[in-house]
């Protein structure tokens, strides 16, 4: 087999694990097209439960992919939850090798 | 719900989803039905009453406190990232300028601007209602929000149909109550059953859906 190739199908076994799930690829898909949400916007969006999208989004900030911060907005809390550097490249990086899986093996 | 990762669709879905709590159709539809009720007090010469000469602008106060109260706290918060936007930037100016225009016509037909309006000058009600039409359209494929493109067509076919009929010379008044009220009346009626519906989609537990870090 072309090595590129078997490179190419390999990448989606050492594709990163904490972006490789696919609640948070729509998560950082989401929050990699726009500068920051609020946490109730992103569960209208993703249609995740509460729990869950707590689940992912403490996964994603101990990677230090997001940042997550409290504010208060008309005296109710409100979490703002934006894609860090960190993110943004890891997610850019994902996205090249899940293509070329794609590619290798359409 | 498919989910949209493109700004360009986010933001749509976004307008899309808070114009789904019928404020906007029960404001322009209180608008309409408050310039009716303003056209009867004219042709009889009464005096209008404060809240009726302000009216529209009294309805800003709810439509404002509802969006920020009761809509944008059920329905999220995004900001999007700076675009060099001509194509925005064309519209935006293109809807001030619409609105200004229009509510400079109203200002002068309530207020009866001496010079401009009098008892010898009238607006062509064509133009009247042709402009409400496309500044009807305008704003719903602005803002997504179709069913604003329905009640400008209602609004526009509800003239020529009252002069058609002779509504006006049998029910002894203007015609614009009947055009304009009525489809005033069943656009608020329809904003009514959007907010009920919103309200059930999106109900008041969901206000206090908020990130809760796992614990280690």
């Amino acid at each position: 087999m072309n090595p590129k190739k078997n490179s190419d199908i390999r990448s989606i076994i050492d594709a990163d694990k904490i972006i490789h799930e696919p609640a948070r690829v729509v998560i950082l898909s989401l929050l990699n097209a726009v500068e920051s949400v609020d946490f109730v916007f992103l569960m209208n969006q993703t249609g995740l439960t509460q729990g869950n999208l707590s689940s992912h989004l403490s996964k994603l900030e101990s990677a230090a992919y997001i940042n997550i911060e409290k504010t208060f907005h008309l005296k109710r809390p409100r979490t703002l939850i934006r894609i860090s550097d960190k993110g943004r490249e890891a997610f850019r990086n994902y996205l090249t090798a899940m293509k070329g899986f794609f590619n290798s093996i359409g | 719900m498919q989910i949209e990762t493109n700004p360009r669709s986010i933001e749509k879905n976004l307008i899309f989803l808070q114009s789904r709590d019928g404020m906007i159709d029960m404001f322009f539809g209180l608008m309409l039905v408050i310039a009716g009720i303003n056209s009867l007090f004219s042709w009889y010469k009464w005096d209008e009453p404060w809240y009726l000469r302000y009216g529209i602008i009294i309805l800003l106060i709810p439509f404002v406190l509802g969006k920020i109260l009761v809509t944008a706290p059920r329905t999220g918060y995004v900001r999007m990232k700076p675009v060099s936007g001509g194509r925005k930037q064309i519209l935006t100016i293109f809807l001030v300028i619409s609105l200004t225009l229009t509510l400079l016509l109203f200002a002068v037909k309530i207020f009866k601007v001496p010079g401009i309006y009098g008892e010898t000058v009238s607006f062509n009600p064509v133009i009247e209602f042709g402009f409400l039409v496309i500044l009807f359209s305008f704003i719903a494929w602005l803002l997504g929000v179709y069913s604003l493109f329905f009640f400008g067509i209602c609004v526009g076919v509800a003239w020529p149909v009252a002069h058609m009929t002779g509504l006006e010379t049998i029910a002894g008044m203007p015609a614009e109550v009947f055009t304009l009220c009525l489809p005033g009346l069943i656009m608020t009626a329809f904003g009514i059953i959007r907010l009920i519906r919103f309200l059930k989609k999106f109900p008041k537990e969901n206000l206090k859906s908020d990130y809760e870090p796992e614990k280690e």
